[in-house]
């Protein structure tokens, strides 16, 4: 038998810990609204007939808007505010010149996240002051004063991550647009305009406008994702602060096939897988070296899960076709 | 025809025009002018002979990348995972060149290549099968692929093909002499009325892509395969019906993509790095050789024409930087900014009654 290297040994180990493991739920719970939101978004818009491939982009300035924002104003709500006009202005583009225009949706999606990229990164670099620190949107309750009352530090790092108010958001939109596809008629409208766009028109419904205003809402919570990124989870902003997160979303809607619940289990497995590699990556100095390994970690937990739950998957009949009236 | 032929052209200076004007507005932060910074862009990549012959590196870069995109996007796939796959055979040229011992450096070369293809390929065949099998979109797990890709050359360059000197630095060793690829071009430097020979960083790889692009174009645009290929980009089922593997000619065009950006990063190791260190990692030829494909229509003439563009843009993006102190991201609104006129453009082409 060939020996393991120590390291992987005592990561192993870690992975037995009850401990370790509450913890890494604790922080996959802050972790999950970032592949949320952006996740429940893009399914109303894919359920549509929609794919925006820029939700990277647009999480990105979601991001930045948020923390100029909120740096300036010294109020995160008001962050939060502006990331979502941001977004739906980046959205509004977006969702026009696909839905009525019918351009490539693959290559304006591109488009879009480079653009983001870009300008992000540059006004990143001139207009954000250095090394500003940034109030946040977090829960009411502190872990140090928690735990006098709790007795562990595992139970008050859970209680914290289950009061920040935009957790507690994200995963109050699951329920509620399992209901609203499910049982709400404008739910219907929107699933049969991503079916069958033709018959939809037929019966008298304005599929230009159901799908603007579905990539409109997606393009929302994109950018609610990103602002809580930058103002919530890090307080912080970086160049690529993102790192593939709006990707990772939008494999998550394929891994849930469509469905909103299945979509939050995909979200949750990656986040916590998210959460070990992190606390892994960061319990030691030889660890914390060989970052890079573990990083690799959750994009092929991604590639895995698409390919174990895609199998089953049913996209709607009419994603990414363009439908032009008349 | 030629009123088409014109339309085309006009497009085509529309896009280049918002990339550059796009930049030049967003310099300005830089408290730059924007007819200044249109002139560095324009004009910089021209004023000295070596800039010049920098455009030409790079386009040997960006072109093999965007070779592969075009041909899968000729099956209407597209291939986004350029930039990784282009890593991986960066690393895989330079982990032969570090352990494999063959009588000949010549042999030792050619392994190089075709190992670093190779496994650019096995990068690749994951999205491919993925797309093939259950309908993946293949550009969502491509580009997370990339970021796979990041992370795994940092660990080459931490572990398996780290240099002895490094000194900590995530830097590998430099390529032996005998296992670089021959300097195409040496410009005259005259210094006190001595005339000398000055290397520049363009290799002979550049020969062998156009070799490769004329073979591509014959494969690809001179045989049925272009008639499939196109089927397929339409319609899955209809070309099954036509009696077309649909699913095999999806994970070949896939295959090939990825195999072109492997060979793509191995050639810019051999040909002008001659190393790797973790500053390349950011290097953008993946989705530059996108916008390429897009912009030249998945042809592989036209790619090679907006590959030059885009390579001019990348010099005086480059330029631009040195002038203003502007960071990399600068390059992407010019090319987000393309990418996306290059699909409104498409669009109201094709609306035209």
């Amino acid at each position: 038998m060939t020996q393991l290297p120590p390291e992987l040994l005592k990561a192993l180990e870690m992975l037995v810990n009850p401990t370790i493991l509450i913890v890494a739920f604790a922080v996959s719970l802050r972790l999950l609204p970032i592949l949320l939101f952006t996740s429940l978004g893009e399914l109303i818009t894919e359920k549509s007939g929609v794919v925006n491939l820029g939700v990277e982009g647009i999480m990105l300035f979601g991001a930045f808007t948020a923390y100029i924002v909120t740096i300036a104003t010294g109020d995160p709500f008001a962050g939060l505010g502006s990331a979502i006009a941001m977004g739906t202005l980046v959205t509004a583009v977006f969702a026009y010149t696909a839905v009525i225009l019918g351009i490539n949706q693959a290559v304006a999606g591109l488009g879009i996240w480079l653009l983001g990229l870009g300008l992000t990164g540059v006004l990143y670099t001139t207009v954000a002051p250095i090394g500003a620190t940034v109030s946040t949107i977090k829960s009411p309750l502190d872990v140090d004063t928690l735990i006098s009352y709790v007795g562990s530090r595992e139970a008050a790092e859970l209680l914290v991550s289950l009061t920040n108010p935009l957790v507690v958001v994200s995963i109050a939109i699951v329920p509620a647009t399992h209901i609203f596809l499910i049982k709400t008629r404008w739910g219907l409208v929107v699933s049969s305009v991503g079916e069958d766009p033709l018959s939809s028109d037929a019966l008298g419904i304005n599929v230009a406008r159901v799908r603007f205003l579905s990539t409109l809402y997606g393009g929302i919570l994109a950018s609610i994702s990103g602002a809580y990124l930058s103002i919530s989870y890090l307080g912080d902003f970086r160049y690529g602060v993102t790192a593939g997160r709006g990707f990772m979303a939008l494999a998550m809607v394929y891994a849930g096939n469509w469905d909103p619940v299945r979509t939050f289990l995909s979200a949750a497995l990656l986040s916590f897988i998210d959460a070990l590699q992190l606390g892994i990556a960061s319990s030691s100095i030889e660890l914390a070296r060989r970052y890079y390994f573990f990083n690799m970690i959750p994009y092929i937990a991604v590639i895995l899960l698409v390919l174990i739950l895609g199998r089953k998957a049913r996209p709607p009949s009419g994603l990414m076709k363009h439908f032009r009236k008349g | 025809m030629r009123r088409s032929l014109y339309l085309y052209l006009a497009i085509y200076i529309t896009i280049l025009a918002v990339g550059f004007i796009g930049v030049s507005i967003v310099a300005t932060i830089y408290r730059i002018g924007i007819q200044d910074a249109l002139k560095i862009l324009m004009i910089s990549p021209f004023s000295d002979p070596f800039s010049a012959s920098e455009i030409l590196v790079r386009f040997t870069a960006i072109y093999t990348v965007a070779l592969g995109v075009s041909i899968a996007l000729k099956a209407g796939l597209w291939n986004v995972g350029g930039e990784g796959q282009f890593l991986v055979g960066a690393v895989m040229t330079l982990y032969m060149a570090k352990y494999l011992s063959t009588p000949s450096p010549a042999m030792t070369m050619t392994l190089m290549i075709l190992g670093a293809v190779f496994f650019a390929m096995l990068w690749a065949a994951p999205p491919a099968i993925l797309k093939a099998r259950f309908g993946v979109n293949e550009i969502v797990t491509t580009l997370l692929l990339n970021i796979v890709a990041s992370s795994f050359t940092l660990y080459a360059l931490d572990g398996p093909i780290r240099g002895s000197g490094s000194f900590g630095y995530l830097i590998s060793d430099v390529l032996p002499l005998s296992l670089r690829l021959p300097v195409l071009l040496r410009l005259p430097m005259i210094s006190g009325g001595e005339v000398s020979w000055v290397d520049t960083r363009l290799s002979y790889a550049i020969v062998i892509i156009l070799i490769l692009a004329v073979i591509l174009h014959i494969l690809f645009e001179r045989t049925p395969l272009d008639t499939h290929l196109g089927v397929i980009a339409r319609d899955w089922r209809i070309a099954s019906y036509a009696g077309i593997d649909v699913q095999r000619y999806v994970i070949g065009v896939m295959l090939l993509a990825g195999a072109l950006a492997g060979l793509a990063g191995a050639l810019h190791v051999m040909g002008v790095l001659y190393r790797f260190d973790s500053g390349q990692i950011d290097h953008g030829f993946g989705y530059l050789g996108v916008l390429a494909a897009a912009l030249g229509r998945a042809s592989i003439a036209g790619t090679a024409l907006s590959s030059l563009f885009i390579s001019f843009l990348v010099i005086g993006g480059e330029a631009l930087q040195k002038a203003t102190g502007a960071t990399y991201a600068i390059t992407w609104v010019a090319v987000g900014l393309m990418m996306f006129t290059t699909a409104v453009t498409e669009a109201l082409r094709v609306r035209r009654p």
